[in-house]
């Protein structure tokens, strides 16, 4: 076999290679790695157990709409507060994101081949923004998938639902695939405690009457929807029931997503560079 | 002499592809590893150690798993957490982890392209790595199929197809079948040869008495002595090692060599044998090499007989615990 291409400043001086080349090299070589990792993690989550539960998932939600479909007489508004937001918003959509997203670092550390990562020379940070990538582009995309689905499903009434829920489901996937993400990597069961964090945080705070439920996700999707839905009547009417939900505008809980999704890849890019894993090996 | 055992020898010479200096690592109150210095040097080094004694904290240190809480690790003058580093690593865990759903050539290649080699390159060194293993031609079974021996192999092949130049081996031969741990001893021998660093961690001393040109014994999160096993044990002159002599006058022997001060005993188990417990074995060894030439003695055998790994190591921990 033939001998290492050390990079190493002495075989620089030797080869007399300029070490901007070298580094130019480096970081080819680095950006190359990157793209297999993606596609690696693509590929190892595509075709996992998450991805059955997906499915099955899916096609529950899309039954449920062809059975709903048949009342005799569905509206856009009917279609948007008995289908979309309790059974996509409220369940489906959080539960995709804790497959894809406590799983994509949370797997590999209990599958212990996430040593197999860290060994490479793969900068850590770099790790932790393919994982990100590619946890949010499965979460986005099969929830995006699934909703337009459903709302072709629904016939003329759910083309009507689908706009408004279009963009809060994308950013709302997102953030929550973040979250996810970043349990997973925190913790060494990470599915387990983002299903609990969802039960409590995201279910039962994000139900409560008052300001308790600003700490959910859940309450900032309904509030994009509510808003961007308003010429189908959706969110809380009447003085009590605003009272009970508190909604802020849409454009302000777009605002309070998309920081909470750069807090969320900023801390989790903190977490998992400086983290040591001592349960690998 | 109160903690360290050091030895100047040739490896000294050699550049380090590795270098602990001074590293310390603790997990809360636990100290994992105390104070270590050591320089690793191209060819293989031996880490033993009994449970606990950090073995497994200095290798994940020195893969950059870890970071130290005092000192610093370098490979190659890098960091070794930094990433760059990594470049110069080859490892290959004692965890029985890998992609399952994976054949052992994909496996390898993957790992190859994550190391940076562009793809046609990778192809050819995830054959020569898999050549090297001895699994070139059962590579394409899938790992969850595949018996622990080979999964072994396979794992060892990921660690070197990016041709590293520090190979960190923990426990390779745990549940290895004799025929394979021959085999492995022979790859290791090979990397040695093309001027790698090989560390390789183990419990099975008897093993590193053949393999190993250099020892690292740890103990109680230190290293207590390093170099080659001759050498500790050269060090460790003042306990007492045990020669056997077969002659025919192994009487007439045991009468010369009683008075000399090397000498701490005598045992005549047998006709024709003599065993004793010499102290400083150079000095004994001139003095015993004039007496045959001038007495004319034949001999049918001369042995130490606890130079191996198990010996040393036991001298090494009771020699630590009481403060040599």
């Amino acid at each position: 076999m033939n001998r290492p291409s050390a990079t190493s400043a002495v075989s620089v001086a030797v080869s007399g290679v300029p070490a901007n080349e070298d580094a130019t090299s480096s970081a080819c070589s680095v950006f190359s790695a990157c793209r297999q990792l993606l596609a690696l993690t693509l590929r190892r989550q595509l075709f996992s157990r998450q991805t059955l539960v997906g499915i099955g998932l899916t096609v529950l939600c899309c039954l449920i709409v062809l059975a709903w479909d048949r009342q005799k007489e569905p509206t856009p508004k009917k279609f948007a507060e008995q289908i979309v937001v309790p059974i996509y918003i409220a369940f489906l959509m959080p539960v995709l994101s804790i497959g894809y997203g406590a799983s994509v670092v949370g797997g590999e550390r209990e599958d212990r081949t996430l040593i197999y990562l860290l060994i490479t020379p793969i900068p850590r940070s770099w790790i932790y923004v393919v994982k990100y990538l590619s946890a949010n582009a499965l979460v986005a995309g099969w929830a995006a998938g699934t909703l337009v689905a459903m709302c072709l499903l629904a016939g003329e009434h759910g083309r009507h639902a689908l706009q408004p829920f279009l963009a809060a489901s994308l950013l709302g996937s997102v953030a929550y695939a973040g979250l996810f993400l970043l349990l997973g990597t925190l913790f060494r069961h990470g599915t387990v405690i983002s299903l609990a964090y969802w039960f409590f945080l995201e279910v039962l705070f994000g139900n409560m009457p008052g300001i308790i439920k600003r700490v959910s996700v859940a309450y900032y999707v309904r509030c994009i929807i509510y808003d961007a839905g308003s010429e189908l009547d959706l969110g809380p009417r009447g003085r009590v029931a605003r009272e009970m939900f508190l909604p802020i505008s849409g454009h302000a809980a777009i605002i309070v997503l998309a920081t909470s999704i750069a807090l969320l890849l900023i801390v989790g890019l903190s977490v998992f560079s400086r983290r040591e894993y001592r349960d690998l090996s | 002499m109160t903690g360290n055992l050091t030895i100047n020898d040739t490896h000294r010479s050699l550049i380090p592809i590795a270098e602990f200096r001074s590293v310390t690592k603790w997990y809360g109150a636990v100290i994992g590893v105390n104070g270590v210095s050591f320089q690793l040097a191209p060819g293989i080094t031996g880490l033993l150690g009994p449970n606990g004694a950090g073995k497994t904290t200095l290798i994940k240190l020195l893969t950059g798993q870890l970071r130290p809480n005092l000192g610093e690790i370098l490979v190659q003058g890098l960091p070794a957490w930094s990433a760059a580093a990594k470049r110069h690593i080859g490892y290959c865990p004692d965890v029985d982890a890998v992609y399952e759903e994976m054949s052992g050539r994909q496996f390898v290649l993957t790992m190859a392209l994550l190391h940076g080699v562009d793809r046609s390159a990778a192809r050819d060194r995830t054959e020569a790595a898999l050549a090297d293993v001895g699994m070139d031609d059962r590579a394409d079974r899938t790992l969850r199929g595949c018996s622990k021996g080979m999964r072994q192999r396979i794992k060892l092949a990921q660690s070197l197809v990016h041709q590293p130049d520090l190979l960190i081996v923990d426990e390779p031969l745990n549940g290895i079948d004799p025929v394979g741990r021959r085999e492995l001893m022979d790859f290791f021998r090979r990397c040695r040869d093309r001027g790698q660093a090989v560390l390789v961690s183990s419990h099975i001393l008897e093993e590193m008495d053949a393999l190993a040109e250099q020892v690292i014994f740890m103990g109680r999160g230190r290293v207590l002595a390093q170099g080659t096993l001759a050498e500790i044990r050269q060090m460790l002159a003042e306990h007492p090692q045990r020669v056997r002599i077969r002659s025919d006058r192994a009487r007439e022997l045991a009468g010369h060599v009683v008075a000399w001060s090397q000498v701490r005993g005598i045992e005549l188990p047998v006709e024709n044998e003599i065993t004793l417990q010499v102290q400083q074995p150079d000095a004994f060894f001139r003095q015993f090499a004039a007496l045959i030439v001038e007495r004319r003695i034949d001999l049918t055998s001369v042995e130490t007989t606890d130079v191996s790994a198990e010996a040393i190591f036991d001298y090494v921990m009771s020699a630590t615990a009481g403060g040599i």
